[in-house]
């Protein structure tokens, strides 16, 4: 009788240790796609200063080169700006705040995987931003924002050819509804329009490339960064992400910028965008968005980088409501048909991770894992 | 590289790869100890890279308990954990 009890005592605390397991992996699966859509919606706020900047150089001034030229010489005085405005944030306020400063010099110094984010940001940020700057500033604010949702697609793909990560049938048919959720955003008809009538064709082809890079760009990012997650924290993967940046489009792009259109184009512009007090405002709201790489790459590690970019990528929704309300642009009944695809594939997605993502997110070959605690 | 140059999450990852097995726990209060962050809020962000680790399959626990309130909080599940064969192999790689 007593040997009976005892066993069903054991057998009582073996289940009830069994659902907190359970419910602790539920809650890893639905946190990584909570911190996902934060990242979305910090996305979207960033969007409306990332247009409004783009309102403050006067291109009938003199100092603008014509045309493209003044374009970009304008992407890379914005992006210096944007990028000073960065590293004092995500230095002074996030890394003062969580008191992780002492930590970035050992991050930069690890070369072996500061050397990865490097790469990554070279990747991101001058292909990957220039590109979107190209697109907002040639095409369009709207159009950006729907080329760039295709980031997750292209993280989801790399993720799986280079790292193993787990890509279940059911998580690639939710990335390919925000797919097409994109693609109806896009507005196909529209685009090819624009290309084929566009007065400036070099100009505006020039801006889809751009878009197209930026999403690309933006996927790979999403696989390294998730490769870098395993051995940094994501306020240092953020951190290196700022400050390689502002180091590359001040070492790099810069002296390229002043070698193809001189020294007194690239500092008049200079002079005339950065005396504007707006510009830095506009700066500092849109590196509050920047905040959306916290959501980002808190997500990875604890649903990986295919899926998290994609639930990312959604932020053209509260992208595309804020130039609604606050710019007047118009929102077309594609743009409505897109996003509701896209948030039924992100569903979708999250409704068989629980199964898929249970034992980690990636593919082992280690035979013991499953065993212990299945 | 000297382990005190490493990046306190690095160094997570480099003490189970000395140690071969233990549970989340001791690592937390061995980073804590050797870092110099004492804090509550310290226990919980190393918590949660062991946490990050196993579910990136860098860990992989092997035996687990119900936390009775004298380590992290009442109910919380305790892990034991070890190190995968990637895991392995990407520390190795790094150092």
């Amino acid at each position: 009788m007593e040997q009976s009890t005892a066993n069903g005592s054991a057998a009582a605390s073996n289940s009830k240790l069994a659902q907190l397991i359970e419910k602790e992996k539920k809650s890893k699966i639905k946190w990584g796609y909570l911190w996902a859509i934060i990242g979305a919606i910090m996305w979207g706020t960033m969007y409306l200063p990332g247009v409004a900047v783009w309102k403050i150089p006067d291109f009938t001034d003199p100092v603008f080169p014509k045309g493209t030229a003044g374009i970009l010489a304008t992407v890379v005085v914005i992006a210096i700006g944007s990028g000073v405005v960065k590293s004092i944030i995500t230095l002074g306020f996030w890394d003062l705040g969580e008191s992780k400063l002492s930590d970035v010099p050992k991050a930069i110094k690890h070369w072996k995987i500061s050397r990865v984010m490097l790469f990554t940001t070279l990747l991101a940020s001058p292909l990957g931003v220039g590109g979107y700057q190209l697109a907002t500033g040639l095409v369009g604010g709207s159009f950006a924002a729907a080329s760039s949702l295709l980031a997750g697609a292209f993280a989801g793909i790399g993720a799986t050819l280079l790292f193993k990560e787990k890509m279940s049938k059911k998580a690639a048919i939710g990335i390919t509804a925000i797919i097409i959720g994109g693609i109806f955003i896009f507005n196909p008809a529209g685009l090819i329009n624009d290309i084929n009538s566009s007065g400036g064709g070099i100009a505006s082809i020039l801006g889809y490339i751009g878009g197209f890079f930026a999403a690309l760009t933006w996927g790979l990012e999403g696989v390294f960064v998730s490769r870098v997650s395993d051995f940094y924290d994501y306020a240092m993967s953020m951190t290196l992400r700022a400050v390689f940046d502002l180091f590359l489009w001040v070492f790099f792009c810069l002296p390229l910028a002043l070698l193809a259109f001189g020294t007194d184009t690239i500092f008049g512009i200079m002079a005339h965008i950065y005396v504007h007090p707006a510009f830095w405002l506009w700066e500092v709201l849109y590196v509050c968005g920047f905040s959306a790489y916290v959501g980002m790459y808190r997500s990875f590690p604890l649903i990986g980088s295919g899926r998290g970019m994609s639930v990312s990528s959604l932020y053209v929704i509260p992208g595309f409501l804020s130039l609604y309300f606050f710019m007047g642009e118009a929102i077309g009944w594609w743009i409505i048909l897109g996003t509701v695809i896209a948030i039924a594939g992100t569903l979708y997605m999250y409704s068989e991770s629980g199964e898929s993502l249970a034992d980690g997110t990636r593919v082992v070959e280690d035979d013991e894992l499953t065993t212990a605690l299945a | 590289m000297r382990d005190e140059d490493l990046t306190m999450k690095t160094r997570l990852v480099k003490l189970l790869y000395d140690k071969g097995e233990a549970w989340d726990y001791e690592l937390v209060e061995e980073i804590k100890r050797v870092s110099g962050k004492n804090t509550e809020y310290w226990t919980w962000v190393i918590r949660y890279w062991v946490m990050e680790l196993e579910n990136s399959n860098i860990f992989k626990s092997i035996e687990a308990d119900i936390d009775d309130g004298s380590h992290f909080a009442k109910d919380k599940v305790l892990y034991k954990v070890k190190m995968t064969k990637l895991g392995k192999e990407r520390i190795e790689s790094l150092l």
